[in-house]
Parts: structure tokens; sequence; C-alpha cells
């Protein structure tokens, strides 16, 4: 008797704890920053922190169980019916929790003190740093992996890829000479442009051009001589969304004396890309890049329209 | 050591002084012109009197870029010096500098008033908002340490300080809401002669070509103020007259200053008390020389903000004040140590 009651329960146990591996082994996954993270169930009151992750979760199917996002996050339209808790970089701590959330993705952007007091309070806190295209479609997987949805993120990420191979098998081919100069400008007062570990400078390599400032690290100013210096055949323009800075920033470009010694403004050569597009580290990376790819050679891709999204 | 030097500048005549630094002024701007790409090259210092002969692109940088720049820093270094010179004998203090009545706070109020509300008016919206922005802080902070028909000093100087804290507030409140807009508040308030253009120096030239004959044509009166207000009086200086003309003027041009470069650090401050230390307290020698030696130092902080880190570009204010402390710091032990 003794003994049958002993094996009952180790075989409660044993079941127990093989569920728990299971599940443990099946929902586990590291963010960029190293930390591990396992969950006993998938998760069902999701948080953003960030327009990225909000894309990122829509994308694999997840959004119903996306509870809060952040003042920026406007895409898909179903985000914008989303709780707020907060914009990027000030959340609300207090929102955050009457929410109840079973998984928070943070961002690059989430300041680490956020960070830290959510994990004090117990709270699932992922971390997404990406830093390259390659990364991002990494982020997707990890994030399919956490949510339960591993097959949709692999069927995702393999779209992506494909859709990146695409455009790469046409621009490895060409040659330096075919590459033409691409200056990026963020904002005019002082110039401000992207250099090389950034998306921006990622989408101009991978599209068949070379970055003018390649040779800067991340976001930067560059002085005006060295951009008439180095000449660029085309030049893209960031327009954020709403304001109206972005027409200034184009006026500045197109109109300014000083730029009009440049081969792209004297060939017309001045594209609008949509910030939200190519400045988001989720799906849409690979939109921005096949903009990119029109942009530099519509000879391979097409030609590019630019169309405001909002 | 400066007692040695004013012992041997004392021998030197005024003009002898005024036209060494304009040497040096004008040697800084032709070799400023030859500076850039991160190196110095004679042949572009050169070039510029040959017109005909440089392609599209160099007429661009030379004309365009380089020239419009060294001019900007050049009147904006004048104005902040002069200012700073000419407030810091009003008030008797050494710790004034140019935006001492809120003007450098009010105008980047106006800036980021023009920020957040996306109000385009052309390139000039933000220059346009702060200038107008700091002049009414001037005449806010005047009317507000007006008692009477006098302009107090001390109060004018603590309205100056509260108004100034107040639009601290404002700008980080502003800084707060800006979203993607913060990196644009950011640049402005930090000080730069970035994008300078033709358009800018024709800006700022009329409000600092009237400020000049105004404030020199006061040399005497600020001499007086030298012995405290009450002695002036008795010299026969109309004290709230003068007060009330030389702190609209010198606000006109440092509000001008601010409008085209943002909030420059440090040469308004050090500049006069450099030409002090130099040359001694006589506001006939003061005023041009801190003119003088004004313009060369921001052209040459700025020449260096611009190539330190070439291809890219440091906030000159940062600059400014990186270097102008330590050399302030350094001067003052000198002086102490003579005593």
């Amino acid at each position: 008797m003794k003994k049958t009651l002993r094996t009952i329960i180790q075989l409660i146990l044993f079941i127990f704890i093989f569920q728990s591996l299971s599940y443990s082994q099946e929902l586990t996954a590291t963010d960029d920053t190293g930390f591990t993270l396992h969950l006993l169930q998938p998760p069902q009151r999701i948080i953003s922190l960030s327009p990225g992750n909000t894309e990122i979760l829509f994308a694999l199917g997840l959004g119903e169980k996306v509870m809060g996002v952040t003042t920026y996050c406007n895409e898909p339209q179903e985000a914008l019916t989303k709780e707020k808790i907060g914009n990027v970089t000030e959340i609300d701590l207090e929102k955050i929790l009457t929410l109840q959330p079973d998984l928070i993705l943070a961002s690059s952007l989430t300041p680490d003190e956020a960070i830290v007091r959510l994990r004090e309070l117990n709270l699932s806190v992922f971390i997404l740093k990406s830093e390259s295209i390659a990364q991002v479609i990494e982020d997707i997987q990890k994030v399919s992996i956490l949510g339960g949805v591993e097959s949709a993120g692999q069927a995702l990420a393999q779209t992506l890829q494909e859709k990146m191979k695409q455009i790469t098998d046409k621009t490895n081919s060409l040659t330096d000479t075919q590459k033409p100069v691409v200056f990026h400008i963020i904002w005019h007062d002082p110039i401000w442009t992207a250099g090389n570990h950034t998306f921006i400078n990622e989408f101009i390599t991978l599209a068949g051009g070379k970055n003018l400032a390649g040779d800067l690290n991340g976001y930067s100013t560059v002085d005006i001589e060295e951009i008439i210096r180095r000449n660029p055949a085309i030049i893209t323009v960031i327009e954020s969304h709403g304001g109206s800075d972005q027409s200034q920033l184009y006026q500045f470009v197109t109109t300014d004396s000083r730029f009009q010694s440049m081969d792209a403004i004297k060939n017309q050569q001045v594209y609008l890309v949509d910030s939200d597009i190519v400045s988001r580290p989720g799906p849409r990376l690979i939109t921005a890049l096949e903009f990119f790819a029109q942009i530099i050679h519509p000879e391979l891709f097409g030609k590019y329209e630019f169309k405001n999204q909002k | 050591m400066s007692s040695r030097i004013r012992n041997n500048i004392g021998k030197l005549k005024k003009a002898n002084v005024l036209l060494l630094l304009g040497i040096v002024l004008a040697l800084g701007m032709m070799i400023a012109l030859g500076i850039g790409g991160g190196r110095f090259r004679f042949s572009e210092m050169i070039l510029v009197f040959h017109y005909s002969s440089l392609s599209a692109s160099e007429r661009t940088i030379l004309f365009d870029i380089r020239l419009p720049r060294i001019l900007l820093s050049v009147l904006v270094g004048a104005g902040l010096s002069l200012s700073g010179a000419v407030l810091q004998g009003l008030f008797q203090n050494p710790l004034v500098d140019p935006y001492v009545l809120g003007i450098s706070s009010g105008g980047a109020v106006g800036a980021v008033i023009a920020i957040l509300s996306g109000i385009s008016l052309g390139f000039f919206t933000i220059p346009l908002f702060s200038f107008l922005f700091a002049l009414g802080t001037t005449f806010l902070v005047l009317r507000l340490g007006q008692i009477g028909h006098k302009f107090p000093l001390e109060t004018m100087l603590l309205a100056g300080v509260a108004i100034g804290f107040f639009f601290s507030a404002l700008i980080s409140l502003g800084m707060f809401l800006a979203g993607e807009n913060l990196h644009q508040m950011v640049f402005w308030i930090m000080g730069g002669l970035w994008n300078s253009s033709w358009k800018k120096v024709l800006a700022i030239l009329p409000p600092i070509a009237i400020t000049l004959p105004i404030v020199f044509s006061y040399s005497r009166e600020l001499n007086a103020f030298l012995l405290g207000e009450k002695v002036a009086e008795s010299m026969g200086v109309d004290v709230e007259k003068v007060k009330k003309i030389l702190l609209v003027i010198s606000s006109l041009s440092v509000a001008a200053c601010v409008s085209v470069s943002g909030v420059i650090g440090f040469v308004g401050l050090v500049v006069p008390h450099v030409i002090r230390i130099i040359t001694g307290e006589d506001h006939r020698l003061l005023l041009p020389a801190s003119l003088l030696l004004g313009s060369s130092v921001l052209l040459w902080a700025d020449t260096l903000s611009r190539s330190l880190l070439h291809p890219v570009e440091l906030p000159v204010g940062v600059v400014t004040s990186l270097l102008g402390a330590p050399f302030f710091i350094y001067l003052l032990r000198r002086k102490k140590r003579e005593r």
C-alpha cells in the first residue's frame, strides 16, 4: 500500500516536472541583453513599449493579446484602439500594473530604470535591441517562441529573408562603379545623417549604394563642405509623420543654393522616405529595404513612389 | 605677470592694442578660409582671389559655406563680447554675461514654441521667433525691474534671473513634450553656427551695426559707472537714461546673436575679463578691444568645432565653454598669485 502510494506520488511528481520542463523548453528565449526569460504558458496579456515591437506582435497574429501600446504605435490601424501606456521614453508604471501583463516587450529606447522597476515587480520583461535587419528577423522568431506561435514566426522570418534575398541577389553582382553615393538627411540645422551601425546604412549598402556617411558612427552631424565634396548622386530625405518640418527639410535640400552643385540636385534625385517605415525595428524594415532598392536602382526594381502612409 | 604686461601695454598706445587685435582677427579670418575638410590648405586661402578659376563646387564651398560662416562667427563673437563688456560695466558685477536679463532663455522659449507649434514661415521661422521672444523678454525684465522712473540694477538683475528660471522651466516642459522634435531643440539650445548662410549674416548685420556707434559713444559714462552710480550721477551723468539706452541696445544685438546661433556660452563672460586683465578698465579701450578679441575667439572656436572631429561637427557652444573655462581659471589664478 505504502509502496503504491509512493509510486503514485512519484508518478504525479514526474508528470508535473515533465510538463513544466516541456513548457519551459517551448517558451524560453534569450533577449538582446542576454537575459533569458521562461514563460510557463503562452502570454495572454502583452504590453509593447515601442512601435516596432507592436508591429512585430501584430504581424505574428498576437494582436488580440496586446493590451497596451505607446502613443507612437500607429501601425497597424488596430493598434490605435489599444490602451496607451505612455510614449516610448516615458512610461506609466501604474498603467502597466493595472493592465496585469504577463509579457512586456521593451525596446532599446525604454529607460533602464523602468526595466529594473518592472522586473522588481516580478513582471516578465523581454528586451529587443536589434541593430541589423538579420537581428530583427531573429527577434521576430524569439517573440514567436515566447508567444507560443513559433510556426508563424518561422513563416514570417522566411518570407522576410526571401524578400531580402531577392534584392541582394541582384545587388551583389553590381560593380563598385555601379553603386551610386547616397546621402540620407534627417535634419538640416545642423545637418544630421545616418552613419554606420544604422538601419539606413544597411538599406543603402544592401540596396546597391554607397552611404556618403558610411565612415561616421551612428547618427551624426556632418560638415556641409564634406557633402559637397563627396557629391551624392541620390539624396533621401526623412519624412516624419504629421509634422510640418518634412516639407521644410525637403525644401531646404532642393532649394538651398549650397546644394545646387551636387549631382543629386542637378538630376533631381531627391526622394522622401517615411520615417515610420525606415526607422522601426520591425517587419516593415524589409519594405524600407525595397524602397531604397527602388530609389537606388529603379532599372532593377522598378520606380519608387512615395506614399504618405497616414 | 599681468602687472608687467600692463606696464608694457601701458606704454603702447590705445591705437596699437586695437591695431594688433585687428591684425590678429584679419589674419585669423584669412587662415580660417583655408581650413576645411579637416586640414588647412594655403591654396584655398589664396584661391578666393581667383574666382574665375574655381569649379562650381569649390565656389560653393568657399563663398557660400566658409565665408558666411566666418563672417557670422565674427559678428556673433563681436555682439556677445561687446554686450558682455557693457553689461559688466553697467552692473559692476563680474559674473554678469550677455544673457543676464534672461535673453537666452527667452530666445530659447521662442525657438521651442516655433518647433512645437509647427508654424512654418519658411527657414526663418525659428530665428524670427527666438529674436522676438528674446527682445520681448528684455522689455518684460525692464518693466518688472522698473521702480517709478528708475531702473535699480539689483532689481533688474533679480528680475532677469527670475524670468530666466521661469523660462527654463518652460523650455524643459517643451522638451518633455517634444517627442520626435526633441533633437531640434537640443541642438538649438546647445548653440552652433552650423548652417550659416548669407541670409543669416545679413539678418544680424543691421542690429550689430546699430549697436556699435551707440555703445562706443557711452564709453565715458561707463567709466563713470566704475565709481558707482551715485558718483556717476554727481559727475553729471544721466544715470537712468544711460542704463535704459545701454540695456535696450545691448539686448538688441544679443537677441540677434541668439536668434541665429542659439546659446553660445562663455565668450560674452570671459572676453571682457581677459581684456581688463591686459588693458585695464578704461571703456574707451575695453569696448573695442573686447569686440575684436571676441570675434577672434568665436572664429577660432567655430573653426575648431568644424575641424576637430571632421567630418562630424561639434556644437560651438560646447567648444567655447570647454576651452574657455579652464583658460579663465588659469588667468584668475595667475592674477591672484600676484597680489
